[in-house]
């Protein structure tokens, strides 16, 4: 499914962004650097507060560990050091979750919402990089997020909902107009190690193709911004 | 225009930024664990100036959050009043700066500076580290002359983004207050730190000028005229 983003949709943030990809619509909003209290304060970084708010009913430990995730990668993106002693809120409230009826059916079931986190994690990353371009935070590098699956039959597709025996969550950072390195895999099903890493390659090249729909987004923002300039 | 985001290349290559002395300006990250490399931290409009032997690079972005420096000029609000400091708020949600009662022209012992809680002064940024608490002052060192620095009476207070303030601030002749000059007499001071004071000849100019400040960072500068027309005959002027 396509993606399809809005940057700087709430006015009270100091940036924030709509995203919405393979069924699933969520609003990120970043705060910050803001004084931290006592107990988040760290002496030569910033502190990340992720909050992921969920699209029906409170966040449990599902959307903790989503958070978790989130935060350990952004921590390696951000350049702390350049705010230290502060703290820098990242909130995502998912919005709309479309109901993909369940379509993982592997032989072991584990279960469907681990993959439902795949999506929506998908969909955060996304929103957050946009959000933090927007809010004018300092990163090392750009980054984006894509979604592999593994159909019954073998092949290898750039989608979130169709029938999978696994799927693959891929984060890479692009820096010098190249990718990077990886930041962050996910992964769900019975897969090869041989599969995992053409899923990996596969996601190189399609991070240069998302990561330039995401720049389009980002410069029209900026020219709207220095509108005055014209 | 050349926007560039987190993620892209210098649009200058290598030889040209070693061939002069280089000073790198904010938004561009000089790594010093990966042997000084540079990189684009920050979206933004890259310039590149040169002179005869130096060179400048820099990524001017806006934001609505702000990170003191110093020498800037700011506009900021009384918190409140500690030994011998005021405390003063630059933008919500930081720690507060601290304007000493000794910061004012003429200032001794005897004779503190009356400045209530809630009271707006124009002032300069003159010790910052990210460390300790920010010092500010309202009167140039070297002369002992307020020099325009100090309370702001009267008048309202616009918040604008970062990058639109910081183009009123420097460029003189822009079109944004030339227009408004050419309506009404007013006062402004306008501080980096997103804070932009105004006061009017009466009350009416007053909520006009801001109304107008706060809109004009959203239209081209070819829509001010209009923009303006319609202000003044909304509110009667």
């Amino acid at each position: 499914m396509e993606l399809d983003a809005k940057i700087g949709v709430l006015n009270n943030a100091g940036g924030s962004s709509e995203v919405s990809l393979n069924g699933i619509k969520v609003v990120c909003g970043i705060n910050g650097p803001m004084e931290a209290r006592p107990r988040q304060e760290l002496p030569t970084t910033c502190y990340l507060e992720v909050i992921i708010r969920p699209a029906i009913g409170n966040p449990t430990v599902r959307e903790k560990y989503m958070e978790d995730k989130i935060k350990n990668f952004l921590n390696s993106v951000i350049i702390g050091n350049l705010y230290p002693r502060q703290v820098i809120q990242v909130n995502l409230q998912i919005l709309e979750k479309k109901n993909n009826n369940s379509s993982y059916t592997s032989d072991s079931d584990e279960s469907a919402a681990t993959e439902d986190v795949l999506l929506e994690l998908n969909c955060c990353i996304n929103s957050a990089f946009l959000a933090l371009v927007d809010a004018n935070i300092s990163i090392y590098k750009a980054f984006n997020s894509n979604i592999f699956t593994y159909t019954h039959k073998g092949s290898l597709v750039k989608d979130g909902l169709s029938e999978a025996k696994s799927r693959h969550l891929v984060v890479y950072g692009i820096k010098n107009n190249k990718v990077d390195e990886l930041l962050y895999g996910e992964n769900v099903g019975r897969f090869s190690e041989k599969k995992l890493f053409m899923a990996l390659e596969r996601g190189e090249k399609e991070s240069m193709i998302l990561h330039s729909k995401l720049k389009e987004l980002s410069v029209e923002s900026v020219k709207q911004k220095f509108v005055y300039l014209s | 225009m050349s926007i560039i985001i987190p993620g892209d290349q210098l649009p200058v290559d290598e030889t040209t930024l070693n061939s002069k002395k280089l000073t790198v300006g904010p938004s561009i990250y000089v790594d010093p664990l990966l042997d000084n490399q540079m990189t684009i931290s920050n979206a933004g409009i890259f310039t590149h100036k040169e002179k005869k032997t130096k060179q400048l690079i820099t990524v001017e972005s806006s934001s609505k959050n702000y990170i003191p420096a110093v020498g800037d000029l700011i506009v900021g609000t009384v918190l409140g009043g500690f030994g011998e400091f005021f405390k003063v708020s630059l933008s919500n949600y930081k720690p507060p700066a601290i304007l000493s009662y000794m910061a004012f022209e003429n200032a001794t012992k005897k004779n503190r500076p009356n400045l209530k809680t809630g009271s707006l002064v124009y002032a300069r940024i003159s010790a910052y580290d990210p460390n300790i608490d920010v010092e500010l002052e309202c009167f140039n060192p070297t002369t002992g002359k307020a020099e325009g620095f100090g309370e702001l009476t009267g008048g309202t207070v616009v918040e604008v983004d970062l990058g639109f303030a910081r183009y009123l601030m420097f460029n003189e002749n822009n079109p944004v207050l030339e227009h408004l000059s050419k309506k009404c007499q007013f006062e402004i001071a306008i501080g980096v730190n997103g804070k932009v004071w105004i006061k009017g000849g009466d009350l009416v100019t007053t909520l006009a000028c801001c109304q107008y400040i706060e809109q004009a960072q959203r239209l081209a500068s070819g829509e001010l005229e209009q923009l303006l027309k319609k202000l003044w005959k909304q509110h009667n002027i």
